[in-house]
């Protein structure tokens, strides 16, 4: 007989409780998400496992008071989201310390080729880093990670008139940034 | 049944064009995420590397407070000891006017801030990126999160010692993190910038100076600015606020601005931010799996006998503690925390919501416009249904609503007042108005409970046709929680109904 998944109910409540074991499942049934999401923000290889890390330390220190307000998915976008943004940041002070040293640029600044990418996936990628960070973010959770528009709101935080007009630029912008690449 | 999620265009894979193609293609393959196990141990490790950082820091508290104690009792009067002992001060009686001297662990006037430098120069401590920064009390230490901005005529130092920490910011900005909130006046995590202080107990912001203007933007939590013994203003999420060395400190506009309580502030001393907790936020700062209980102080030298009461399990000591504290204080920012604190003690470790509605009750009358009189208004507005007092609780949430009608909180408190009228007085028809207000306004949580029980209501009173229009609505929700319930009530309906 096959194994019934618990409940993300019943594995935030076996986690609150303490049991180890929880902890781990939930980490496998949502790392790859966090991941995934973290990499489409524009966290970049070498960062996105500390900021994936960094994701789930927030989530098991403050489980116990989640209390189920929103849906735990949301909620671990909203966490990658600012997680991301820290990120983001972080790569940005690095960059500025290692000019200001005289340094080579930080390489994570200027990546090179990823060949282990599909094709596809390296276009879509250099679009989503081009994008503006506030476009990016509606236009992943909606277009990419499937939210709906109330769900993109509760990520973002956003009204839900806002989070329409940003992914209505987001989206002109993204085509035209595929549009730029593609070949003439 | 039109939604708001009809608004919403198709989504671009489902289209025609290269564009929707290469997304589809980008789509079917999950970006690849390195072994999960490996992932797995870094938490672990990460987490393990947290707890054994609080450990060692509350051993290392222990150790610094018995020492500094002990040396205050032949050092009484030397501001450096005070400095470093933090929590640690010599007593002062309960009674005694309030203090001149700032109670913070900051530098003091008479210890000349550093001059601003070449970025980092020499700054052996500073903390770029996460930077974890230890206070004197186990209870009150602060995990912080200090990023810096470089800009291009500014600097930021940062300065951490086990003690103390402070950014001194010439000019720049700092985006600071604080995750965590238990730390108190006493053993704060400060950003200098100019006359101003900004003592951080938890939150998202940023601190920006150019020249003499000092701004602040808070992008999570609440903030209360204070200067000397004058409140300057509130600050919510996404509010903004700037001041000027010697001259009167602004609330500028803001997005919720309606909270800003702005007075004039006419004290050439120090400003002073301390960031409040926010009603309803998803990362609520207590209760974390791996930290004591929250503590705050009552007043500088009630602290360290409460906080360290609550860290010890002893809820109730500590509680009669802030309220005995509150008490001996006169009208000071302490004793409205004193009292705010054991209002909380009450109600969540004790299990006495009778005696925090009381203790809110004396915060309500001897601080009506405090700091934290929202905050009070909000708990009792939320306890009193709970001890039975349901008309009280329906004028507090109207009080409120009154107060700040567009806040965040406003779809929450239209939530409460019909859920105490439907299910505390029986009036469901008054409390259909009450769930549309909150259906209306709130988030997809408030907006999920608010629009089912209006359905209910509708229901209750008779109006089975809007009934079963609201049922259906509701099932039209992304993931609606009292799907099962709303299907039976709406197939009864249809069954009913012509």
């Amino acid at each position: 007989m096959k194994a019934v998944a618990p409940t993300t109910e019943a594995l935030v409540a076996r986690c609150v409780a303490g049991e180890r074991q929880a902890w781990r499942e939930l980490h496998q049934r949502y790392y790859a998400m966090v991941y995934g999401f973290l990499r489409r923000l524009g966290v970049r290889p070498p960062d996105t496992e500390d900021a994936c890390q960094e994701v789930f330390v927030q989530v098991f220190r403050y489980l116990a008071t989640f209390q189920h307000r929103a849906d735990l998915r949301t909620w671990l976008y909203k966490l990658s989201i600012s997680q991301a943004a820290r990120s983001r940041r972080r790569a940005a002070v690095r960059q500025a310390l290692r000019w200001l040293l005289r340094q080579q640029a930080d390489e994570q600044g200027t990546p090179g080729p990823d060949w282990s990418e599909s094709d596809a996936q390296k276009r879509v990628h250099a679009a989503l880093d081009r994008m503006k960070e506030l476009h990016r973010e509606v236009f992943v959770l909606f277009e990419l990670e499937g939210l709906s528009g109330e769900e993109v709101a509760a990520a973002t935080g956003l009204p839900h008139a806002t989070v329409r007009r940003r992914l209505h630029h987001a989206r002109k912008e993204f085509q035209m940034l595929i549009g730029e690449e593609e070949p003439s | 049944m039109k939604t708001e999620t009809d608004d919403f265009p198709e989504r671009l894979l489902d289209g025609e064009g290269p564009g929707a193609e290469l997304l589809r293609r980008f789509a079917r393959q999950a970006p690849h995420a390195p072994g999960e196990n490996a992932a797995w141990d870094g938490t672990l490790a990460r987490l393990g590397r947290d707890a054994g950082r609080h450990r060692a820091r509350l051993i290392f508290a222990l150790v610094v407070g018995a020492v500094t104690g002990a040396a205050a009792l032949y050092v009484a009067s030397s501001p450096r000891t005070h400095l470093l002992a933090g929590a640690a001060k010599p007593p002062v009686p309960l009674a005694s006017p309030a203090p001149s001297a700032s109670p913070r662990a900051t530098l003091p006037a008479a210890v000349p801030a550093p001059a601003p430098a070449a970025p980092f120069a020499d700054a052996p401590h500073i903390q770029l990126g996460r930077g974890a920064v230890g206070l004197p009390l186990g209870a009150a230490e602060l995990v912080g999160e200090a990023e810096v901005t470089l800009s291009r005529d500014g600097s930021a130092r940062a300065f951490a010692t086990p003690t103390a920490a402070t950014v001194e910011l010439a000019a720049g900005a700092l985006d600071l993190h604080v995750e965590k909130r238990q730390a108190d006046a006493n053993h704060a995590f400060e950003v200098a910038a100019g006359p101003y202080r900004f003592t951080v107990l938890g939150t998202v912001f940023r601190v920006a100076r150019t020249g003499d203007d000092v701004t602040l933007s808070v992008t999570e939590g609440r903030v209360a600015v204070s200067q000397g013994a004058n409140t300057l203003a509130i600050i919510t999420a996404g509010g903004f606020w700037s001041g000027a060395a010697g001259k009167e400190a602004e609330a500028e506009s803001s997005p919720r601005r309606d909270l800003a309580d702005r007075t004039t502030a006419t004290s050439p001393a120090p400003g002073r931010l301390v960031a409040l907790r926010a009603p309803g936020r998803e990362v609520p700062p207590e209760a974390k799996p791996f930290d004591p209980p929250a503590t705050a102080s009552a007043s500088p030298s009630a602290a360290g006998p409460c906080a360290a009461r609550a860290s010890a399990g002893d809820a109730a000591g500590a509680a009669d503690c802030y309220s005995t504290a509150a008490a001996a204080s006169g009208a000071e920012l302490g004793a409205e925390i004193g009292l705010y604190e054991a209002a909380r003690l009450y109600r969540d470790a004790l299990g006495q919501p009778a005696r925090a509605v009381a203790t809110l009750q004396e915060a309500q009358r001897r601080f009506p416009a405090g700091v934290l009189s929202t905050e009070v208004s909000l708990s009792l507005a939320e306890l009193l249904p709970k001890v039975g007092r349901y008309q009280e609780a329906l004028d507090e949430a109207a009080a409120i609503l009154r107060r700040h009608p567009t806040e965040a909180h406003a779809a929450e408190l239209h939530l409460l007042r019909g859920d105490v009228l439907r299910a505390g007085l029986g009036r469901c028809a008054a409390a259909e108005a009450e769930y549309g207000a909150a259906a209306r306004a709130g988030d997809q949580r408030v907006a999920d409970a608010a629009s089912f029980w209006r359905a209910a209501c509708l229901e209750a009173t008779g109006r089975r046709a809007e009934a079963r229009a609201a049922f259906a609505l509701y099932l039209t929700h992304p993931g609606p929680a009292h799907a099962a319930e709303a299907r039976r009530h709406l197939q009864s309906l249809q069954t009913a109904l012509p």
